[in-house]
C-alpha cells in the first residue's frame, strides 16, 4: 500500500511482525498503525485513531495494546502479533473458528480486535468467567451484534482451546 | 405459529442458523474492507469544514495552499459545478428537498462544507485546508428547532434553487422543509369523549450510528476515463446516479462497487463523501482517497434527527383508544435530507399498531443551523415510539390499569388493517394493507414471562436502588410498497455452482447469507453452492439498497423468483437428460430425481447445458416490488435498578421478544435484535450531543459520546416469535430497524416504576433522573 | 516548534538521565506513550523510551512498599502487594483507569506525571499517603511527598531532565481499609467524579486517621485534609458520613464540565466521597475481604 510519500525525516524501526523480521520506515511521528497499514497488514483496522475503539489492537510482546495508541519507534526490537498470523478464511485459528460459529461477526470491521483481545485472555485464562471476558474486551467496540454472541465465541473458543483444538 | 412451524420441517436451508458466508475471511482479516488496496498513487483528500453556524462566505483564498508542494487539486464553490441536490440516497425523484450543492457560497451549520483538497499525503491534505483562509459574513443562526418558523427568523435555505422535485409542500422561506397533515375520523369528538387524556411532549434528541468504519471513498478513472467509485455504501445504485448527477457527466461513466462495509445503521444512506472524491480524482487525473476521521462523522456525517412529539392521547374507562392525536416537530438540522420520510414514518410506523378511529397526526419538519438529520436505523418509529409507548404508560397509571393490558386491549392482529396504512406513506399517500401475520400478542406473552412482570410489577423498592420494569410494544415495516424494488441474477456453473448477483446491499448485516439461503432452498441444494457478489453497479441488477428493513422481505422475493426460474431451467435439461417429463421431477441435495428413483445431478445438468446439447447459459434475472409492507412487531421489556443517590440507572435485563414473520437465519435474526437493542439502551442512557451556544459539537469523539462497550452490555434475552407472513420470501418479514425504537419507552417506563418519576426527554442520564427525582427536571 | 527526529532507548537509568538532559524541547521521557502520542510529534526533538529501564519493580522495602514508575496499571490492578485493605484503593483505581487495552501500557509514572483531570491512580496514590522518587542526571535522588508534585501540575513542579523512578507507600498496619470508586456514564469513561478513601480504625472501631482525595472535580486532585480532623475519635455511622458528604459539597469548587452541572457535580461528589469512606471502613473491619 502506497500511502504517503516520506518525509525527509524517516527512522527506520527494527520489529518482528507475525514471526517475520522487518525493517519498516517510518515518520517519527507515525503511529504504529500508520505502519502497519502502510506494509499491508490490512486486519489493523483504522476505526477511530484515538484510542477508543480498539479496532487497531495488536498484540506487542503477546500484551494487548492499541496500534493507534503507540508510535512506531516504541515497537522498536518489540513482536507484533496481527491476526493475520493466527489463520486463514481456509485454515482458521480456533478463535477465529469460535467467532465464525457463534455468530459473532456481524460486519467484521472489529473482529480482527476483538480476536486478539479474546487470544490475549485466553493465554493468561484459558477458563475465563464471564466477568473476566468482559474485562478482557471492555475497551473493543462493535456496534452491530450487541456483544452477546462475541461473549458466546470467547467462551466457545475457550472450550475450543480446551479441547486442545489448536493447530 | 404452527404454520410456520410445520413449514420449518420442509426447509433444509431456510429457518437454519447457516454459517454467515463472509465470516471466515472476516475473522482471518482478509483485505475486504474499501481502505485494504489503494490503486497506485492514490491522493489523499481532506475537506475543510465551516467553524460558524451560519455565514456567507465572502471571500476564499486559495493561493497559500496552493503554494504548499504535495497539493494537487483545490475545490471551492468558484470552481466546482453548482448542482443542487439531495445528499439522501433514496429513489429517484427522491422525496427530500433539492437544497445542497457539492460547494456553496453559504454554511449552515458547524460543520459544513467549504473546501476540499487532494494532496500527495494525508498530512499535506490537512496542512493544506488550514491554509485556505476564508472571510465569513456571519449570520444570525436558529439553534432551537422550536424557533425555526417564528416570525423573523433567519432563513436558512435562501437561494432560489431550493425545491421539492416531488409534489409536497415546502416552505424554505419559512425553514419548513416538510409538512404533513393527516386526520382519520373524528379526532376532537374521540379525544373529548375520553375517560382519560394524557397530553404530553417526548423529545428524542441527536445521535450518531457510530458504524466502526468511518465514510470512505476512493474513485479513480479507469484506462478509458470511467470513473470507478470504490465506496462504504449502503446504495450503490442511488450513489451512483448522484455522483453522476453532482458530477455533470453520464450515468455510463459512474461504475460503484461496493466492498465489505464496516457498518451502516442508515449513516450510509447518504451519498455523503462520493461526489467529493469523485470530482477530485477527476481533477487530479488521479486516483483519490477521502475518508471521514471520527471527529467528522460525528460533526459532519449524518445524525438522527431529534424530534418534539406531542401526544394527546383519549382512553375510554376501560382503556381503549378513543381518540389519538401525534404532532412532530422534526428538527432536520442545516439541509432537508430524509425529512419528509422520517417525519411521515413516525405516524406510519407507530400509529397503526394501536386500533382507533379517530387518529390525527401532524408533521414539520423545520430547518435549523445544527447538524443535519438522516437515515437512521428506526427512521423516525424511534422518536414516535418513545412518544406513544410512554403515553400509553402514562394513561395506564392514570386509569390504574396495567400498561400491558391496555396494549393487548388495542394492539392490531392477524387481519386487521389501520387507515393510517392508506393515508400516510413515505412523503406520499400510503398503500391500503391488512396484516397478514401478526406474532404481538404471543411477544407480549413470551416477554412478559421471561422478564417476570407480574411479581416485578407488584414490588415496590423504597431504598436508595430502586428496581422496576416496563414495556413497549413496536412495529416497522418491511420496504416501501410500491416503491422499493429489488432484482437478482442467478447463473449456474458447471460444478453445480451458482453466482447470485444481488444489488442489495450487504453492510454487515448477513443479507448475502440470507439470500444464498433463500436461493439455496429454492433449488435444492447447499449454501456453499451459491457464489454472492454484492454489489457492482456494471455487473450486478438494480436494487435501492439496504434501508427501510426491506432486503430479506424485497430483494429476498427478487432471488426467490430468480432462483425459481433458474429451477426451471435445471429441470427442462434433466428432463432430456432422464428422457422424463418435467412435472414428474423435482429437485433434492443438489439433483434432479425423477419419480423411478432415477437422478441427474445438477453438475451433469450444467455440463450438458454448456457443452452437450443445445447449449445454453441456465440463468434467469427476476424483480420484485411490493404492494405491502408487512410489519414485523415487538414486545420489549425492561428492568432497571435506579440509584437515586446518583441518577444512574443501571438496567438488569432487557427481554426483546419478535415477530419477523420466519427468521430466514435464526442466528443472524438474533445478531440484529441484539445489535439494534443494545444501540437503543446507549442512546437512551448515554448517547448526546453536547453543543456550545454556537453550534459546535463539544464532544465528537468515543471518550465523551459514550456508546456502550463490552463491559457495559447488561442481560440481553432475545425471543423469536416466528409467524408466516403469506407475502414474503418463505414466510419472512424485516428484523433489522425495530428493536432500536424499544429502549427509550421501555426503560423510561421502568424508571417510572421503580422511581415513579417520569422522564420525557432523552437520554436518561444520571443527572436528568437525579434532577428528576428532585422535582427539577432538566 | 520542534518536531520529533528520534527515538532514544537507553539501557540504564544514567544513560536515560543523559539523554533527558537538555529539557523538555530537546528529549522527553516516553513509557506507555498513550498521552504522549497525542503531540504527534509536536514539541521536543527525541523520545527517550524509559520502559527498558528495569523500572518495573513491585516490592516490599523496609516499612514501604516501593512501586517502579514504569509498573503497567494492568498489572498493578492485579497486584497481590496491592490487594490488602489497606492498599486496596489502589488496585481498584488502576483497574478503572482505561480499557484493557490501555491499562495494558499506561505505567504508574506516565498516569502520576501526564496527570489530566480524570487520571484515577494519583488520587489512590494521595489518600495513600505515597512519596515519589525523582532522579536527574549528575544530582543526588530526592524523595518528597507526592502531595508536593500536586500543588501544580507535576510537569510544572519537575526540574528540566528530572525523571519519576519510584513511589513509595507506607505499608498498612492492621484494621485499615482504603477504596476507590468511580462515577462515570460507561464503565470505559472518564470520571464524572471519583473518590480515594483510606480509614484506620481503632480496636473500638473509632476512627484513628483518615484521608480522602475527590478527583476529576477540580483541575488537581482534591485533598479533604479536614476529613482527618472530622472523623477522628468518631464511628463511621451514618450521621458522621452524611456529615462528610455535606461537608464535601460546601468544599469543592467543580471546575466546568460540558458532561453535567456543577451543582450535580457537587451533589455526587457527596455521595461517592461518602460512599467510598464507608467501603473503606468495612474493608478495614475485615467484612470485605474480596473485592
Amino acid at each position: 500500500m502506497v500511502e504517503d510519500n516520506r518525509p525527509s525525516q524517516t527512522i527506520s524501526v527494527e520489529l518482528k511482525v507475525n514471526g517475520e523480521n522487518q525493517r519498516l520506515n517510518a515518520s517519527p511521528s507515525d503511529t504504529l498503525l500508520d505502519v502497519l497499514r502502510r506494509a499491508g497488514y490490512a486486519s489493523v483496522k483504522r476505526g477511530c485513531d484515538e484510542g477508543d475503539c480498539g479496532s487497531c489492537s495488536v498484540l506487542v510482546d503477546g500484551v494487548l495494546q492499541r496500534a493507534c495508541l503507540i508510535y512506531a519507534g516504541q515497537a522498536q526490537g518489540r513482536e507484533v502479533t496481527t491476526v493475520e498470523s493466527l489463520g486463514t478464511a481456509r485454515r482458521p485459528h480456533p478463535i477465529q473458528q469460535a467467532f465464525v460459529e457463534a455468530g459473532a461477526i456481524q460486519c467484521g470491521f472489529c473482529t480482527p480486535g476483538m480476536v486478539l483481545a479474546t487470544h490475549a485472555l485466553l493465554q493468561e485464562s484459558p477458563e475465563p468467567s464471564d466477568d473476566e471476558i468482559r474485562d478482557a474486551l471492555d475497551g473493543n467496540l462493535c456496534r452491530c451484534t450487541g456483544y452477546v454472541k462475541i461473549f458466546d465465541a470467547v467462551r466457545l473458543a475457550a472450550k475450543k482451546m480446551r479441547k486442545g483444538d489448536v493447530r | 405459529m404452527s404454520d410456520s412451524s410445520q413449514e420449518s420441517k420442509r426447509w433444509n436451508v431456510v429457518n437454519h442458523p447457516v454459517t454467515k458466508i463472509d465470516a471466515a475471511a472476516l475473522a482471518a482479516g482478509a483485505p475486504l474492507f474499501c481502505d485494504d488496496e489503494l490503486p497506485p498513487g492514490t491522493l489523499f483528500g481532506a475537506v475543510k469544514w465551516s467553524p460558524v453556524a451560519h455565514a456567507r462566505i465572502l471571500r476564499i483564498d486559495t493561493s497559500k495552499a496552493a503554494a504548499l508542494p504535495g497539493v494537487q487539486v483545490i475545490l471551492t464553490h468558484e470552481n466546482v459545478p453548482r448542482v443542487v441536490r439531495t445528499t439522501a440516497g433514496q429513489g429517484f425523484p427522491e422525496p427530500s428537498p433539492y437544497d445542497f450543492t457539492m460547494l456553496d457560497r453559504k454554511v449552515r451549520f458547524v460543520g459544513d462544507r467549504v473546501a476540499a483538497v487532494a494532496a500527495d499525503t494525508r498530512e499535506i491534505a490537512r496542512h493544506a485546508i488550514e491554509l485556505i483562509e476564508v472571510e465569513y459574513e456571519e449570520l444570525p443562526a436558529i439553534m432551537d428547532a422550536r424557533q425555526a418558523m417564528a416570525d423573523g427568523a433567519p432563513v436558512i435555505h435562501d437561494e432560489p434553487e431550493a425545491r421539492m422535485i416531488i409534489v409536497a409542500p415546502y416552505e424554505p422561506a419559512r425553514n419548513l422543509a416538510a409538512h404533513v397533515k393527516v386526520a382519520v375520523g373524528d379526532l376532537q369528538a374521540g379525544l373529548e369523549s375520553a375517560a382519560t387524556r394524557v397530553i404530553e411532549t417526548y423529545e428524542a434528541h441527536y445521535a450518531q450510528h457510530c458504524p466502526i468504519e468511518p465514510h470512505i471513498t476512493i474513485a479513480w478513472q479507469d484506462g478509458h476515463g470511467r470513473l470507478m467509485v470504490r465506496t462504504s455504501t449502503q446504495v450503490p445504485f442511488h450513489a451512483r446516479r448522484i455522483v453522476a448527477q453532482a458530477c455533470e457527466i453520464p450515468v455510463r461513466d459512474v461504475r460503484v462497487i461496493k466492498p465489505r462495509i464496516g457498518g451502516g445503521f442508515g449513516a450510509k444512506q447518504e451519498v455523503l463523501i462520493e461526489d467529493l472524491a469523485a470530482m477530485l480524482a477527476l481533477r487530479a487525473g488521479r486516483p483519490v482517497k477521502l475518508e471521514y476521521t471520527r471527529s467528522e462523522e460525528f460533526i459532519s456525517a449524518r445524525t438522527r434527527h431529534p424530534a418534539h412529539v406531542t401526544i394527546d392521547l383519549g382512553l375510554d374507562p376501560e382503556g381503549r383508544f378513543v381518540g389519538l392525536d401525534m404532532k412532530v416537530l422534526l428538527n432536520t438540522g442545516a439541509y432537508g435530507a430524509h425529512a419528509l420520510t422520517v417525519g411521515c414514518n413516525c405516524g406510519s410506523k407507530v400509529l397503526p399498531l394501536y386500533q382507533c378511529a379517530n387518529v390525527g397526526f401532524e408533521l414539520n419538519a423545520v430547518y435549523t443551523n445544527l447538524p443535519v438529520g438522516g437515515a437512521y436505523r428506526g427512521y423516525g418509529a424511534t422518536q414516535a415510539a418513545f412518544a406513544l409507548e410512554s403515553a400509553i404508560d402514562e394513561a395506564a397509571a392514570k386509569l390504574g390499569l396495567c400498561p400491558l393490558e391496555v396494549r393487548r386491549k388495542n394492539h392490531i392482529g392477524p387481519g386487521d388493517t389501520s387507515p393510517i396504512f392508506k393515508v400516510l406513506g413515505e412523503g406520499t399517500e400510503g398503500v391500503e394493507q391488512s396484516i397478514g401475520s401478526c406474532g404481538l400478542s404471543r411477544c407480549i406473552d413470551l416477554g412478559a414471562e421471561a422478564i417476570g412482570w407480574t411479581e416485578k410489577r407488584a414490588r415496590r423498592d423504597e431504598g436508595r436502588r430502586r428496581r422496576g420494569v416496563g414495556m413497549c410494544c413496536l412495529m416497522q415495516g418491511s420496504s416501501i410498497p410500491e416503491v422499493d424494488m429489488g432484482a437478482a441474477s442467478l447463473k449456474m456453473n458447471e460444478d453445480g455452482s451458482f453466482n447470485l448477483l444481488v444489488g442489495a446491499t450487504d453492510l454487515g448485516t448477513g443479507s448475502d447469507t440470507v439470500l444464498a439461503q433463500i436461493a439455496a432452498e429454492t433449488l435444492n441444494t447447499d449454501v456453499e453452492q451459491m457464489i454472492v457478489l454484492s454489489s457492482d453497479t456494471d455487473i450486478t441488477p438494480f436494487d435501492v439498497g439496504a434501508y427501510a428493513s426491506s432486503t430479506t422481505y424485497l430483494s429476498g422475493m427478487a432471488v426467490q423468483k430468480a432462483a425459481a426460474g433458474v429451477r426451471r431451467q435445471i429441470l427442462e435439461v434433466a428432463s432430456q437428460i432422464l428422457e422424463l417429463p418435467m412435472e414428474s421431477l423435482h429437485t433434492a441435495n443438489g439433483a434432479v430425481l425423477g419419480p423411478d428413483g432415477k437422478s441427474v445431478s445438477f453438475s451433469e445438468v450444467a455440463i450438458r447445458s454448456l457443452y452437450g446439447k443445445n447449449q445454453h447459459q441456465i440463468q434467469a434475472v427476476a424483480s420484485h416490488i411490493s404492494e405491502k409492507s408487512p410489519p414485523p412487531f415487538s414486545a420489549h421489556f425492561a428492568e432497571v435498578e435506579v440509584d437515586t443517590a446518583t441518577g444512574l440507572v443501571r438496567v438488569l435485563k432487557y427481554v426483546s421478544a419478535v415477530d419477523c414473520g420466519t427468521a430466514i437465519n435464526p442466528q443472524l435474526a438474533e445478531g440484529q435484535i441484539e445489535g439494534a437493542t443494545l444501540n437503543g439502551i446507549c442512546y437512551a442512557l448515554t448517547e448526546r450531543y453536547l453543543f456550545s451556544s454556537r453550534g459546535k459539537m463539544r464532544n465528537p469523539s468515543f471518550k465523551h459520546y459514550k456508546i456502550f462497550g463490552p463491559a457495559d452490555l447488561p442481560e440481553l434475552v432475545t425471543i423469536l416469535v416466528p409467524t408466516y407472513e403469506p407475502t414474503g420470501p418463505y414466510g419472512a418479514k424485516s428484523v433489522s430497524e425495530i428493536c432500536i425504537n424499544g429502549p427509550l419507552p421501555a426503560l423510561a417506563n421502568a424508571i417510572f416504576h421503580a422511581t415513579g418519576v417520569r422522564l420525557r426527554r432523552g437520554p436518561f442520564s444520571p443527572e436528568a433522573v437525579l434532577s428528576a427525582l428532585a422535582g427539577r427536571p432538566l | 516548534m520542534v518536531t520529533l527526529r528520534e527515538f532514544i532507548y537507553p539501557s540504564t537509568l544514567e544513560q536515560a538521565l543523559t539523554a533527558l538532559e537538555g529539557g523538555r524541547e530537546s528529549a522527553r521521557a516516553l513509557a506507555g506513550g498513550t498521552s504522549v502520542i497525542f503531540f504527534r510529534g509536536q514539541g521536543t526533538a527525541a523520545l527517550v523510551d524509559i520502559t527498558r529501564l528495569g523500572l518495573d519493580e513491585i516490592a516490599e522495602e523496609g516499612d514501604d512498599l516501593v512501586l517502579g514508575a514504569c509498573v503497567r496499571l494492568q498489572r498493578l490492578a492485579r497486584a497481590p502487594e496491592v490487594r490488602s485493605p489497606g492498599l486496596r484503593a489502589l488496585a481498584e483505581a488502576a483497574a478503572v483507569a482505561g480499557p484493557r487495552a490501555v491499562r495494558n501500557v499506561v505505567t504508574l509514572g506516565g498516569n502520576v506525571v501526564g496527570y489530566k483531570r480524570w487520571s484515577d491512580t494519583p488520587n489512590a496514590l494521595l489518600a495513600l499517603g505515597a512519596r515519589v522518587e525523582l532522579a536527574r542526571a549528575g544530582c543526588p535522588p530526592r524523595v518528597l511527598p507526592l502531595a508536593d508534585l500536586y500543588t501544580k501540575h507535576p510537569q510544572t513542579l519537575l526540574a528540566p531532565g528530572e525523571l519519576v523512578t519510584r513511589f513509595r507507600l507506607p505499608l498498612p498496619g492492621a484494621r485499615v481499609g482504603s477504596a476507590y470508586l468511580k462515577l462515570a456514564h460507561t464503565r470505559v469513561d472518564y470520571a464524572l467524579v471519583s473518590a480515594a478513601a483510606r480509614v484506620s480504625l481503632g480496636e473500638d472501631g473509632q476512627v484513628v486517621d483518615a484521608s480522602l482525595v475527590i478527583g476529576a472535580l477540580e483541575h488537581l486532585p482534591a485533598k479533604q485534609g479536614w476529613v482527618e480532623g472530622m472523623l477522628r475519635g468518631n464511628k463511621l455511622d451514618k450521621e458522621v458520613l452524611d456529615g462528610v458528604a455535606e461537608r464535601v459539597r460546601e468544599t469543592l469548587k467543580p471546575a466546568a464540565d460540558m458532561r453535567a452541572s456543577a451543582h450535580y457535580l457537587k451533589e455526587v461528589a457527596g455521595v461517592t466521597a461518602r460512599d467510598a469512606l464507608e467501603r473503606a471502613a468495612r474493608l478495614a473491619r475485615g467484612e470485605e475481604q474480596h473485592g
